[in-house]
């Protein structure tokens, strides 16, 4: 019997060192848009994720769908922004890396997309078949009520367990390259989102406030400010403070344009996200 | 007297600038590394591993990358001659990896093939070789400009055991260039690389004529 086991486990040692091991790239093969943008072949500069998100950088993460292999716990709330200390990720998912894209730089242009690749991710000791996705955040600070999106689950390969094969790793390209690019598609703490409608905005001269209603089936989520460009081309977007820079009552939304709490924004950004 | 003297130097100069133009190719693999060469040479006695190699130390392994099952197949050296497999010759154009236990020096040198070379790319991933003994950069060879877009080329670094450069071709729409530091990149004589296309890429052929560096 003793025989029997020494056997077994000479067959488990030669055999599991060919099976573990994983080697992926994760990364645009196209381009990466802002949410909603509707063309996403555009190389018109400004279109670009990167030139539309305010900082000029992204956090992009390559994730396991964990043993139940769907993305996050199976509902729309598929990002838990209070989980930061494990990627923001809900269910039994797990980031197994991360990377975040900064316009500029290692040739990364506006879209995410550099020709310099980096290093695959490697993990000579994974061995747990499975599902991976890679998720895009708006920026690399995600919050609630920013876009991202997920690519389709992809099965791993396993069996890279050698320096030399690493140039075969295994692609997960977020988007469908070389044809298009993806426009974020889903919103933290609300999976898919419809547009909601853009209200009327009344400027009342008495209040020298511009007034607008938060659109039905939706409440504030925060509102941002900008006074200029910053050289990268994004606004320089700045959270504006209740109270001080405007009000919000009954789902009225009162932005002060005079007076000692007048923004000094030009440019006004709402946020809004669906009620519970 | 003198017109004799004037005749040797003129040999002496013209052997020297032919000898410039396609030098021998000098590979030193330490212990434990790993290289990834190629044979651009007709090598006298033919270009299989047993002959190209047969210098070799003692437990030397050649890694070919067999392209319709797309593995490493070696064959190794030992104090008996070579295990099986060294009978493959080492088709121009073709890269492979050398592997050392002991710190050694291979010489590559024979005749030249002639120009130009006609190279089968599989739609699969590749082991491929710049097919003349000369540096040249990656983006003046014309397998860079055949490839078709968000195909990748991976070059190994042997003093650090990895591939250290990887360039992603990029869509038409955004020019399909390879960037400005692969653009930069300068294949030395006798390295191999690694290419790759994207999946349902159809097959072509390479026809390379010879490019002396810098050119």
């Amino acid at each position: 019997m003793s025989k029997l086991f020494s056997i077994l486990f000479a067959v488990v040692f030669c055999v599991s060192p060919a099976i573990a091991g994983i080697a992926v790239w994760y990364c645009p093969g196209y381009g990466l848009y802002p949410y909603g943008a509707a063309n996403v072949t555009s190389t018109v500069p400004g279109t670009g994720l990167l030139a539309n998100n305010g900082s000029g950088r992204t956090l992009i993460q390559l994730i396991y769908a964990g043993f139940d292999h769907v993305v996050g716990d199976g509902s729309d709330n598929r990002v838990n922004p209070a989980n930061a200390a494990n990627g923001y990720v809900t269910g039994d998912d797990w980031v197994m890396a991360s990377t975040v894209l900064s316009r500029g730089m290692q040739g990364v242009d506006e879209w995410g997309f550099s020709s310099t690749l980096r290093p695959p991710h490697v993990d000579l000791d994974w061995n747990l078949t499975g599902f991976a996705y890679v998720r895009v955040f708006h920026d690399d600070t995600p919050q609630d009520g920013e876009a991202y999106y997920d690519t389709p689950l992809v099965s791993l390969d396993l069996g890279f367990f050698d320096p030399t094969s690493f140039a075969f790793a295994q692609w997960i390209f977020i988007d469908p390259a070389p044809v298009s690019g993806v426009a974020l598609n889903r919103y933290i703490g609300s999976g898919p989102a419809p547009t909601p409608q853009i209200p009327s905005i009344l400027y009342l001269p008495g209040d020298q406030r511009l007034s607008l209603g938060v659109p039905g089936g939706y409440r504030l989520n925060r509102v941002l400010g900008a006074t200029g460009l910053l050289g990268n081309g994004g606004w320089d977007w700045q959270p504006l403070a209740e109270g001080a820079d405007y009000e919000n009552q009954s789902g009225t939304v009162s932005i002060f344009t005079a007076g000692a709490g007048a923004a000094p924004q030009r440019v006004i950004r709402i946020g809004v996200l669906p009620d519970p | 007297m003198k017109r004799v003297w004037l005749w040797l130097g003129f040999v002496v100069l013209y052997a020297g600038v032919v000898h410039a133009q396609y030098p021998s190719i000098t590979r030193p693999v330490g212990a434990g590394e790993v290289d990834l060469m190629s044979v651009p040479y007709l090598v006298d006695g033919g270009n299989t591993i047993s002959n190209v190699f047969q210098s070799a130390a003692p437990n030397t392994t050649i890694y070919v990358w067999d392209t319709s099952i797309q593995v490493w197949q070696g064959c190794t050296k030992t104090s008996k001659g070579w295990t099986a497999g060294a009978d493959k010759e080492l088709l121009r154009g073709e890269g492979f990896f050398v592997q050392s236990w002991t710190d050694q020096q291979f010489f590559l040198s024979g005749g030249i093939p002639g120009s130009p070379a006609a190279i089968p790319v599989d739609s699969e991933s590749m082991v491929l070789a710049y097919p003349f003994p000369v540096d040249v950069l990656w983006t003046n060879t014309e397998l860079s400009k055949l490839l078709p877009a968000c195909s990748t080329v991976s070059f190994w670094s042997r003093a650090e055991g990895s591939w250290a450069r990887n360039y992603l071709k990029a869509p038409a729409a955004k020019g399909g260039g390879w960037g400005e530091e692969a653009a930069a990149y300068r294949i030395p004589a006798g390295d191999g690389f690694v290419v790759r296309q994207p999946p349902g890429s159809p097959a072509f052929l390479w026809i390379q004529t010879n490019i002396a560096w810098p050119n």
